[in-house]
């Protein structure tokens, strides 16, 4: 072992090395020595943190060495500066806290933004070997439309691992496609509905990492009937998870699992979260082959990618009738967050241009805070100007004030530091919330991060304290006590001003916009009313499977209940929605169209208040409705070329006869307002099926809900009734937008507020200079109110130029964003005018407190100062 | 005053006198901890190191290198002739004057 750590030479050992040859160059190797011995013994005592503390605190008592030798000099010189400085910092505390308010908010709102976005981009990377992970997806390319998957089915993963040498490993997880399980434990014989089922393959674990509390993470899934469980669940059914080994949980009244493992709760940044794990051996070898599901490809360390996916073809060839249209691509594991953009994900992904808009407004905050904090400083360096006058005139050198100044800044700066550390701890509970997710906070808490943090921030302090401290310094002294120096140079001043206040706009702007479009979301007509309309899962309910008859004519006894009927599957649940080929009876090749399916019984259109356009609804009193008839929408008869229903047949290579179109149904949003409204076939199946809509009146819904409840009991005694709102689920829809928006809003008021701070200071420094200018004017009759709209419609100015320059490019962002949904709303310009009124009156609001101040002043009081 | 030796700087002497051969920047800082119940810092101990290096009571040379320290050398001290000395003046003056209390003291008994 000849360096302290790996082969990479951490930031944390640099900078200790440079500071002992810095204080000590003639002891420095021996006392390095020293430190590394101490550090390894304190490593392996104790934890790597501690060492590192030790360390630093360690070499910070070397520190003294530095003046060992030199004599008192340097020391006093800095312990003077100090000591100045807080004493200014403790005077003007007006200035102080003002500043230093400024600058924390903006550099809590950095650093929360970069955690949130740090999340994002990290998602699934805490599997040690992530990099090497890929999934199988399936691209179907017809008609030069691609439609991606990221599903498929079992055996191409096998088939690859067996066919390619670099494929170290796969694993197959195939989920429940959004229905719950019903799981029972001795303790909880009645069971709960429980998310997170999938089924795997025992590899699962040499794959991804998971964090076993208990059982062997090798052999924990081999034997057919067992399943790992997460911490929550173990818990939640056997009390602990160490009581749960061995234990045996029941799915769906079907199959008896034994659990032999337990593992930690996965993190929120993970593109999956599985909360019972059962292993797949219990489906025979072929079944394992046929399911569709995610498949998951190891490849061995730096593998040669390109190589691999190029034998695809070949394969699916192979094994694939000729001209099969079946493409096999791979997708990179940490990928799928951000760049996924298939069918069928396990769970909503991030949309990019969302999570690098928000990285985008962190950037916007920091440069808003830091302009701020230079602004700031100068503007009220200048109302210093004596006391560095006469320091100068006494002797001092620029370099003195200078250190001085920029030692005041430091000051600030770490206190910001402190205030925004402190209130983004204290926030981040806040924070998840908003987000809508946990934080990673992996390595955030580690020495190095903190120490890369703070550099980088001392640094920022650094430079925005520089110009301040240089400006201020160059005073001279002649100028200042002939009182010439005043206003002129603040143009720079006036710039950063309109700059910080463009980009509120900007956000302001865009804030607006996302707010709109999820309003726009909301609001949107489906096609359809999903307000009253209840949704009851029957994945399990068998008993009422079978005399749904009987369960609906007692149902529409009552009153307030207006409608039902059952389906495959929800509008918007598109996991579970197949997708077919029809094309017209006698149609050729080129007039196929790929359809998706809905599959329902009667009163599918009352139910959900769909619109009939032409045609009927599926009638219970014509028999043939039942077998060979189905209902289109608007979409689809538009593709199939349907001018009217005389003659309307369709043939689908999956049903052996014909079927007759008695309907066509107005376009509404089965799927999401993401994407748009697919061409759509709604097959009339009475069988039992997924789910039961029931339509209820507005009025007494928690009356009708309890009815119905009532009725459920008596056909299933033994399942407890689950239900929800339909209009509840399409608002899940849209949480990524909600949450973003959310924080994206929270931070644009953050912006707003810190550029007030700026204008403020800016108006502060610009009044002291107009002083005599004012006083002048009101000895020659100038009223309060002139002066005051005088005073403001500069400021006023400044804003209205930065709304004009900015508004192109705000336009340009938000139709950058706007451009990933399928409906979206149109660029209104008021927005624009709206932004520009509110900029402009929270600009008034803020300068007229100066304004007033100055228009109101005593004119003696300035004047006889000359 | 050319021999004045701080508290700390005389506790530094002993502690290399006791250690003999093996007295190096850590070996020492542990010596201390171990028969005192002070933690010296290892910055304040070298600023006493270099100090007596140049008023000549130790001296130090370059030991093997160890893993442990990154391939870097110890650098052992030892008491020069002067230091011994003055360290032995130290004693002296030290149990002079404390015999000088436990006189009076005993003078003080009452003894008529």
């Amino acid at each position: 072992m000849s360096s302290p750590q790996n082969s990479r030479k951490s930031l944390l050992w640099w900078l200790s090395d440079k500071l002992i040859e810095w204080v000590s160059p003639e002891i420095a190797d021996n006392l390095k020595g020293d430190l590394q011995e101490m550090y390894l013994r304190k490593l392996k005592e104790k934890s790597k943190l501690v060492a590192e503390i030790s360390l630093l605190w360690d070499t910070a008592t070397c520190l003294k060495l530095a003046t060992n030798k030199r004599g008192l000099g340097t020391r006093f010189d800095s312990t003077i500066n100090f000591k100045m400085s807080l004493r200014v910092l403790a005077k003007n505390k007006s200035y102080t806290v003002i500043n230093t308010i400024g600058l924390s908010i903006g550099l809590a709102a950095a650093l929360i933004i970069f955690l949130y976005v740090r999340t994002e981009y990290n998602y699934d990377q805490y599997h040690h070997r992530s990099s090497d992970i890929y999934r199988i997806v399936y691209d179907l390319t017809e008609k030069n439309e691609k439609l991606p998957w990221a599903i498929i089915k079992g055996r191409w993963a096998r088939m690859i691992s067996e066919e390619f040498p670099v494929v170290e490993n796969f694993v197959r997880i195939i989920p429940t496609w959004g229905s719950k399980s019903l799981i029972k434990s001795r303790d909880i014989e009645k069971g709960l509905y429980e998310h997170g089922f999938v089924w795997a393959d025992s590899s699962l674990t040499s794959v991804f990492d998971f964090h076993f509390v208990a059982g062997n993470p090798k052999t924990a899934l081999h034997a057919p009937n067992t399943i790992i469980i997460s911490e929550k669940i173990a818990t939640k059914y056997f009390g602990d998870a160490s009581l749960a080994m061995g234990k045996t949980l029941n799915r769906d009244n079907e199959t008896n699992y034994k659990v032999t493992g337990v593992y930690r709760q996965m993190p929120s940044n993970s593109h999956f979260h599985a909360e019972m794990i059962a292993s797949l051996m219990i489906a025979s070898f072929e079944a394992r082959e046929n399911y569709w599901g995610y498949s998951y490809l190891l490849l061995e360390e730096k593998a040669n990618l390109q190589a691999l996916v190029d034998g695809f073809p070949a394969l699916v060839a192979s094994h694939l009738p000729e001209n099969s249209v079946a493409r096999l691509n791979l997708q990179p594991l940490e990928k799928i967050h951000l760049h996924s953009e298939l069918l069928y994900e396990f769970e909503p992904v991030s949309n990019r241009t969302t999570v690098n808009i928000l990285g985008g407004v962190g950037l916007f905050i920091l440069l808003i805070a830091c302009l701020n904090f230079v602004n700031l400083s100068t503007a009220y360096g200048t109302q210093r100007i004596k006391e560095i006058g006469i320091k100068k005139v006494l002797g001092a050198y620029r370099s003195n004030l200078v250190k001085q100044l920029i030692t005041e800044s430091m000051l600030i700066v770490i206190f910001a530091v402190i205030v925004a550390g402190a209130s983004v701890y204290l926030l981040l509970p806040f924070v998840e919330w908003l987000a809508g997710k946990a934080l990673d906070l992996s390595g955030v808490f580690e020495i190095e991060f903190l120490l890369e943090a703070g550099i980088l921030v001392l640094l920022l302090g650094i430079l925005s304290g520089a110009y301040p401290a240089f400006y201020i310094a160059s005073f001279k002294p002649k100028q200042i006590f002939e009182k010439r120096h005043s206003k002129g140079k603040s143009l720079l001043r006036k710039s950063l001003t309109a700059f910080q206040f463009a980009m509120s706009i900007i956000l302001i702007i865009g804030s607006m916009i996302i707010y709109q479009q999820l309003r726009y979301f909301q609001e949107k007509d489906m096609g359809m009313e999903p307000d009253q309309a209840l949704v009851l899962p029957l994945d399990y309910a068998e008993n009422l499977g079978k005399n749904y008859t009987g369960f609906r004519n007692e149902l529409l006894r009552h009153p307030r209940i207006k409608n039902m009927s059952m389906m495959s599957n929800l509008p918007g649940e598109l996991i579970r929605m197949w997708t077919g080929d029809i094309r017209p009876v006698g149609g050729t090749e080129e007039e196929k169209v790929r359809v998706k399916v809905f599959t329902t019984d009667y009163d599918f259109a009352s139910t959900l208040g769909l619109r009939i356009v032409e045609g009927r609804d599926f009638s219970r009193s014509i028999s043939t409705d039942s077998i060979s008839s189905v209902l289109i929408n608007r979409t689809a008869a538009h593709r199939l070329g349907f001018s009217n229903l005389e003659d309307a047949h369709i043939s689908t290579p999956s049903v052996q006869h014909d079927l007759k179109v008695i309907g066509i149904v107005e376009d509404f949003h089965f799927a999401s307002l993401h994407n748009e409204i697919e061409p759509l076939v709604i097959y009339n199946d009475p069988g039992p099926k997924g789910k039961l809509v029931i339509s209820l009146e507005t009025e007494n819904l928690s009356s009708s809900l309890e009815s119905v409840e009532e009725v459920w009991n008596k056909y299933e005694p033994d399942k407890p009734m689950e239900s929800f709102f339909l209009s509840e689920y399409f608002n899940q829809k849209y949480t990524n937008e909600k949450n973003s928006m959310n924080l994206v809003i929270s931070f644009t008021i953050l912006a707003v507020f810190i550029a007030c701070l700026g204008l403020f200071g800016l108006a502060t420094y610009v009044m002291h200079g107009r002083l005599k200018e004012v006083g002048v004017r009101k000895v020659l009759g100038a009223s309060v109110p002139g002066l005051f709209l005088l005073l403001a419609s500069e400021f006023l100015l400044l804003v209205l130029l930065a709304f004009v320059v900015v508004s192109p490019l705000a336009y340009y962002l938000a139709s950058l964003w706007l451009t990933d949904f399928a409906y979206r709303i149109s660029i209104d310009l008021w927005i624009f005018g709206f932004a520009a009124m509110f900029v402009s009156l929270l600009a008034l609001i803020t300068v007229s407190y100066k304004s007033l101040y100055v228009a109101r002043v005593n004119p003696t009081k300035i004047l006889s100062d000359e | 005053m050319k021999n004045y030796l701080g508290e700390f700087e005389e506790l530094i002497l002993l502690t290399i006198g006791v250690l003999g051969e093996e007295a190096y920047g850590v070996s020492i800082k542990d010596e201390m901890k171990l028969r005192t119940t002070k933690k010296p810092s290892i910055g304040a101990l070298h600023t006493g190191l270099q100090r007596l290096e140049t008023k000549g009571y130790i001296e130090s040379w370059e030991g093997g290198a160890t893993s442990e320290r990154g391939g870097r050398k110890k650098r052992y001290y030892r008491l020069t002739n002067l230091g011994m000395e003055t360290l032995k003046k130290a004693h002296e003056l030290r149990n002079e004057m404390f015999d000088v209390i436990t006189k009076l003291a005993w003078n003080e008994q009452p003894s008529k």
